[in-house]
């Protein structure tokens, strides 16, 4: 009985597995079972320059990534560059560059701390 | 076959407990490489106070939890790396790994890209319903029914990575068109003398002056 239960267990966990799995392969929306490595990325080539006091100097936004990763999407960029201002290193960060996305390649400015494509 | 034998007698079948349980040494061993290795390059000063790292996870946590997690941080490095070399070596393998796991799941709040997480999880949650982990290094090739459901699980997983891999690359354009290994190439030969740790891009110099046929025009190609 205990070991019929115990299997009965085992193939209903085994089940939701594989449905779970299956899920992987549709247009359903999640993050776990979809191995999307090397199939998208967003890329940036982006050329910072930090005011301080009338001063300016540029700014390696790639020092600021993760080890690892030279992938950079606009959220990112943003991010680093809100975070660069708030914390005093700067009172405006400004630059240009080229982004390269599922969209094809594009133009960003970086204009009074603000990303813009 | 033994997995397909498993599946039909609803996992009530003989197999050799071993194999799993050299997997459990295995699995051990290089989870504390890797949470060794997860020290160097920034890891240990993440979360420092005004640091980027700790910018990002209260815009994602919320300032609390965001506090919580900077102070637990480094106490979480030490004690997963001790029950990574717990697991692996046997001692209470079980309790290790649910420590272990713990602290892979970690990495999801700060990691961008966590699919090696997701994986380590999956795999070691795997392992964490195998009936006979052992103990020490010793390995018990005795059959048994302990460990079958928990290889079936392994199998399952690892052959789902694979097919799954295969297929989100086949709906990939950037893919498929050879776009996203052109624009790596790229942005990597742009931006290289900006970025930090440079060396653990292993293409060297020697490859990519004279055995890629990659061109700036590549990374215009429409996907």
């Amino acid at each position: 009985m205990r070991t019929s239960v115990l299997s009965a267990f085992q193939i209903a966990v085994t089940l939701a597995l594989t449905a779970w799995m299956i899920t992987g392969f549709t247009r359903l929306p999640g993050r776990w079972m979809r191995w999307k490595m090397f199939c998208r990325a967003t890329f940036s080539i982006i050329t910072l320059t930090g005011t301080k006091d009338g001063r300016t100097e540029p700014v390696n936004v790639y020092d600021h990534l993760s080890p690892g990763s030279f992938i950079l999407g606009l959220p990112q960029l943003q991010a680093i560059v809100d975070y660069l201002v708030r914390s005093g290193r700067y009172d405006r960060i400004d630059g240009h560059g080229r982004v390269l996305s599922a969209s094809g390649e594009q133009r960003v400015e970086v204009t009074g701390s603000r990303v813009v494509l | 076959m033994w997995f397909f034998d498993s599946l039909a007698s609803g996992f009530d079948h003989p197999t050799d407990p071993g194999r799993l349980q050299l997997f459990r040494i295995v699995f051990g061993a290089v989870v504390a490489l890797r949470f060794a290795l997860s020290l160097g390059q920034g890891g240990w000063s993440r979360f420092a106070p005004d640091s980027l790292s700790t910018h990002l996870a209260e815009q994602r946590l919320g300032p609390t939890r965001a506090r919580w997690l900077a102070a637990a941080y480094r106490p979480a490095l030490l004690v997963r790396i001790a029950a990574a070399l717990a697991l692996a070596t046997g001692l209470a393998p079980r309790l290790a790994l649910v420590v272990v796991l713990g602290g892979a799941a970690m990495e999801l709040l700060y990691l961008k890209s966590p699919n090696a997480v997701r994986y380590t999880l999956l795999t070691g949650t795997c392992l964490l319903l195998a009936g006979d982990l052992g103990t020490g290094l010793r390995i018990d090739h005795d059959p048994s029914n302990a460990n079958t459901w928990a290889k079936c699980l392994l199998v399952l997983v690892t052959t789902d990575i694979y097919w799954n891999s295969a297929w989100q690359k086949l709906r990939s354009p950037q893919f498929r068109s050879g776009l996203y290994l052109a624009r790596w190439i790229h942005v990597y030969g742009t931006v290289r003398a900006r970025l930090p740790y440079r060396r653990q891009y292993a293409v060297p110099g020697l490859v990519l002056r004279h055995a890629g046929n990659l061109t700036d025009r590549d990374v215009r190609l429409c996907a």
